[in-house]
């Protein structure tokens, strides 16, 4: 009868794998995965400094690219990077610089290539707590005769508050001396900053400073007379802000791992729980530590990866434990170990071909894409590998050894209202399916 | 065919041409679509796409206790120099918000202490005085109640003044909201130009100022004539008033003290749509649109706010005869009015005031302020508290100016102007918000008592992340992303139609529709699309082409099982469907955390998976059956194979 149906198979049906007499191999192996992933964590923070490769998303600070222009010409140039590193490492140590090119319309609507630089600092303003310091003492010494009542800091503008008041030239000089650009403000601004109270006569004024990106562009400007910097892009992280975003990534995933746990226990059996929640944290923990060996980047385009994969990984889980619920039903006289063999081989082909076409799919995204698409692409190739690995050889033996550990591996029999055999003795009371 | 699948077949081929309908203003422009079309709302691209602002504030709330302390550190000053009480009077660094008062004369402690205590009770608590401040010392520190209600009333007024800010430029789709302590701005699409400018404009304290308002005067009944008012509408007749839909208008009232009737002519003009040059657009500083699409022989369409409307008229009236140039000691300042909901016309309106120009007062002289609703009328008032400066002057002033109304001008608009009944004295004053629907005036009066609030104190805002992303970079990652994510696309087709021939067909359409459908679904709402939110429609459609291979291993286990097509299809999809609703629940409840507790891009990333999960059901369920359905009912039911 089954002659007549011609399928193109990617494995002869009939495959019959024994997967439970092997599980506690493939166990160990995950186990000491996640371990070794675990462990590279800290081996980062002892070689490179830090767990993980964080971007500025989450630790804070600025990246910026610029690109150089001529001044007479107009034309895009290509930047000598040495220089510019020279130039910028006066101010700030911490800024690191690579190069970066893109397409672009030029002045004639041509598209052309452009040379840019990109500038990673720690710094999130050209502010730093000891020069904030530095300069409010430096106020109070400059302006001893203006009868200064108050000189605070508040982001990247200074409050003075003063009997008399304080001309901007003067403001500038203090400021450079701690190698600041002072910002100049427009007429409307300047009426809101520079007034005094009716009341006392004391004047309240505000002063600010350019921030990072104008203050590089002015810098390397002034270096290099003939070249214009163009800020293409600028994108800073406030330290606070970056701690937020961790924490809250950080507080989704567990959530998520919770309801995802609560659903199935509620959906399926409570006993199916645990080895979906297992394999989507051990899934967690094996992407992380390839992050951590290869030291990729982790930004936020890296969590709603790791998201992709944990919920490919879930929905692999669940339908693999679908077929075991089913096939616990349809084959009541078998043993839990041989249900569970015959639901992973009907699953194989499915879970290999639906994995193949994912990875593929993401390979050429990996291959062809360019940052933050490559990042996710790469994670992505990971995370598939890794998310069947998972559902097939580390939920279902958690599935299994709760099954057998708490619920004698029957389940079922306990609503059937049938007996239980006490934990440890031999599990089934039918018949063996040999 | 029986009935149902015709049916079926129908409405798949109904909802296909309905998504492309949806999807027509994503990607032609709302000009081309003829009028009728009954679709408006497109795909906005993330910021990650598109480039632009996106910043992060948050209130700077130490500057404002820091301010507070100030403050009361002046009216101390002030009140012991009138009590004639040898005193100073220190605010202190560490904590901060604290406040020593030194008495030389030990005897009067209590006495001042307890004047203290009643008059800034709520605002200050009690502190430890350092052992250096001797015996004579009363500490205090502005309290952290104050500080919390200073904070909301804070980031309330910014989010209101900010929006106003953004507006007037004319941004295209801004975001502008409150989350948790922080204010979040986002302006897509914005050139390097603007960026810099907005930036600066945000971050702009709130400027709070009163002045007189000069009602009957020559010059604006000239205008008023000018403008002209015709028939029962009081419609203008000057040309150039009717070509820029200016009107003039007439209110008069009668205070309760005197018996003189007061008149004032106004003029009132509504936001226009107008095509200007560049340099125009400038000038009336909407330039914030960059975007090419906007521009059209050269010129570019810009919102101009009625008040730059009627400053635009007078202006012009002002060449021609002299008489119209505003006197240097005068200025026109507006009112902003939503459009009355009864109104056919939605655009709001702005009201001009011929003020005096000198400042009476500023928000340094007000102490606090609250909503309330007047025991009487019961329409919501705001009651005033000035502070020892601030009702000395605001005394003398209402005493001067009794019968005439009051402008509370805030950014240089007039939030709003009551009419002063008699002479305010003992630093305390209600205003009474004017208009008739009383959820406006309730929104108005919050929104003036968070002005008054905050009016004495702008606490400055800090950025606390920034990113500006040029278009330039945000283009080559759309196609660099498209390129890459058509290829993919491309390879699960190549492997679907390898393995499962003609169904593998069904399942290439299956992606495709989920694709469109997916995409339409995001137009209908006006969502916005960022790079996790394709992440999460990679997700999506990974899961309907798992979603098929499920159905497909099914139906072929069954068929080898020896069923006929048609119960194989049946049983396949059946036994299939329990998996694919499990695994996409699972996703959805994933989805759902994701949404409540993510932030910014995961956010983006949970929006697109939910809405996957829909899709992906949807197509697996109910698309690919009716393929199936149809090939089984071409062959009558007698088929005996299937391609798949």
């Amino acid at each position: 009868m089954s002659d007549q149906h011609k399928f193109r198979y990617l494995l002869p049906p009939g495959n019959n794998f024994n997967f439970v007499s092997k599980f506690k191999g493939w166990v160990i192996f995950a186990v000491i995965a996640m371990i070794a992933s675990i462990g590279m964590l800290f081996v980062n923070k002892q070689v490179r400094g830090e767990y993980l490769n964080w971007t500025i998303d989450f630790k804070g600070g600025t990246e910026i690219i610029l690109a150089f222009k001529d001044k007479t010409t107009g034309e895009y140039t290509k930047p000598d990077l040495g220089k510019i590193r020279d130039e910028l490492e006066k101010a700030d140590k911490t800024v690191e610089l690579s190069e970066i090119s893109w397409t672009a319309e030029d002045a004639k609507g041509d598209d052309v290539a452009v040379n840019g630089v990109i500038v990673r600092t720690t710094r999130f303003s050209a502010l730093v707590p000891a020069t904030a310091q530095k300069v409010v003492t430096d106020f109070q010494e400059a302006f001893k005769d203006r009868e200064l009542h108050k000189v605070a800091w508040s982001g990247d503008r200074l409050s003075v508050r003063s009997q008399k008041p304080i001309s901007d030239a003067d403001v500038a000089a203090v400021f450079a001396k701690s190698g600041l650009e002072v910002k100049p403000w427009d007429q409307t601004e300047k009426n809101l900053y520079t007034r005094a109270d009716e009341g006392t006569g004391e004047h309240n004024q505000w002063f600010a400073i350019s921030g990072l990106a104008k203050q590089y562009e002015l810098a390397i400007e002034k270096a290099e007379p003939t070249t214009d910097v163009v800020v293409v892009q600028s994108y800073g992280v406030g330290a606070k802000a970056g701690d937020k975003l961790r924490d809250d990534a950080v507080k989704s995933l567990i959530y998520a791992i919770f309801l995802i746990m609560l659903y199935l226990a509620f959906r399926f059996d409570i006993r199916f729980a645990p080895g979906a929640a297992v394999a989507t944290i051990h899934d967690a923990i094996i992407v992380i530590g390839v992050f951590a060996v290869t030291y990729t980047e982790v930004s936020l385009t890296s969590v709603a990866g790791l998201l992709t994969v944990m919920g490919f990984s879930v929905n692999d889980t669940v339908i693999v434990f679908d077929r075991i619920r089913e096939n616990q039903a349809k084959l009541k006289d078998k043993k839990l170990e041989r249900i569970v063999d015959i639901s992973l081989n009907e699953m194989l082909v499915r879970s290999i071909l639906t994995s193949a076409t994912v990875f593929s799919t993401t390979l050429v995204m990996n291959i062809f894409g360019e940052g933050l698409v490559k990042n996710f692409a790469f994670t992505m190739n990971v995370g598939v590998i890794v998310g069947v690995y998972s559902s097939l050889f580390l939920a279902t033996p958690v599935f299994l050894w709760v099954s057998k550990t708490w619920y004698s591996g029957t389940g079922p029999a306990r609503r059937r209202g049938l007996p239980v055999a006490p934990a440890g003795t031999a599990p089934t009371p039918t018949a063996d399916d040999e | 065919m029986d009935r149902s699948l015709k049916w079926r077949t129908l409405a798949l081929i109904a909802s296909i041409f309905l998504c492309i309908g949806v999807l027509a203003p994503s990607f032609v422009d709302n000009d081309k679509l003829p009028w009728w079309f009954p679709f408006e709302k497109k795909i906005n691209l993330g910021l990650d796409l598109q480039g632009g602002l996106h910043i992060v504030y948050s209130i700077d709330l130490d500057r404002a206790v820091d301010d507070k302390a100030s403050e009361i550190k002046r009216d101390l000053d002030s009140r012991f120099a009138d009590d004639k009480i040898k005193a100073t009077v220190k605010t202190l660094e560490t904590p901060v918000g604290g406040v020593v008062v030194l008495l030389e004369d030990a005897t009067k402690r209590d006495q001042v202490k307890a004047a203290i205590n009643s008059d800034y009770g709520k605002d200050i608590s009690a502190r430890e005085c350092a052992p250096t401040d001797g015996p004579n010392a009363i500490c205090f520190r502005v309290s952290s109640t104050f500080a919390d209600t200073i904070k909301k009333s804070a980031l309330a007024n910014a989010v209101t003044t900010i929006r106003e800010r953004i507006d007037e430029k004319g941004v295209a789709e801004p975001t502008v909201v409150e989350k948790g302590d922080e204010i979040l701005v986002e302006l897509p699409g914005l050139n390097k130009e603007v960026i810099e400018e907005t930036r600066n404009i945000i971050r702009r304290t709130a400027k709070l100022e009163f002045k007189v308002v000069d009602d009957g005067s020559e010059y604006m009944r000239k205008l008023f004539a000018k403008v002209g008012s015709a028939g029962k509408k009081g419609d203008p007749t000057d040309p150039l008033a009717i070509k820029d839909e200016i009107r003039a208008e007439i209110d008069q009232w009668r205070p309760e003290e005197g018996n003189t009737m007061h008149t004032d002519y106004y003029l009132v003009a509504r936001d226009r749509k107008e095509w200007v040059t560049a340099e125009e657009a400038k000038e009336l500083e909407c330039s914030a649109r960059t975007d090419k699409k906007a521009f059209k022989d050269g010129k570019v369409e810009c919102n101009v706010p009625g008040r730059f409307v009627i400053d635009r008229y007078v202006k012009a009236l002002a060449a021609q005869d002299p008489s119209f140039k505003i006197p240097d000691d005068r200025q026109l300042a507006y009112e902003l009015n939503d459009a009355a909901p009864t109104d056919s016309d939605t655009r709001p309106t702005w009201r001009s005031y011929w003020l005096d120009k000198a400042v009476r007062l500023t928000g340094s002289g007000i102490n606090d302020a609250q909503g309330s609703y007047d025991p009487n009328t019961n329409r919501p008032i705001v009651l005033l508290d000035f502070n020892r400066y601030g009702s000395r002057v605001f005394g003398d002033l209402t005493a001067e100016i009794v019968g005439k109304k009051l402008a509370t001008i805030l950014d240089d608009k007039v939030k709003s102007a009551p009419i002063i009944n008699g002479a305010i004295r003992g630093g305390r004053a209600s205003i009474t918000m004017g208009g008739s629907d009383p959820t406006r005036q309730e929104i108005e009066r919050n929104e003036l008592v968070n002005v008054l609030k905050t009016g004495s104190l702008p606490a400055p805002l800090k950025e606390e992340s920034a990113s500006e992303i040029g278009p330039t970079l945000g283009m080559d990652a759309i196609e660099k992303t498209r390129l890459s994510f058509g290829l993919g696309v491309l390879l699960v087709f190549a492997i679907m139609l390898g393995v499962y021939k003609w169904s593998g067909m069904v399942a290439v359409f299956a992606v495709l529709y989920h694709v469109l459908l997916t995409l339409a679904v995001m137009a209908a709402f006006g969502a916005t699309l960022t790079l996790p939110g394709i992440a999460a429609v990679v997700l999506s459609v990974g899961m309907t082409v798992d979603g098929n291979i499920l159905i497909y291993e099914r139906i072929r286990d069954e068929l080898l099982l020896g069923k006929s097509v048609r119960g194989a299809i049946d049983l396949g999809f059946s036994r299939a469907f329990s998996a694919i609703l499990d695994g996409q629940l699972t996703t959805a409840a994933a989805g759902w955390v994701l949404l409540q507790y993510g932030s910014g891009p995961i956010k983006g990333f949970a929006v697109m998976l939910l809405v996957g999960v829909f899709t992906t059901l949807l197509v697996n369920t109910w698309v690919t059956r009716i393929f199936f359905d149809w090939s089984i009912s071409r062959k009558k039911g007698t088929a005996s194979t299937l391609s798949i």
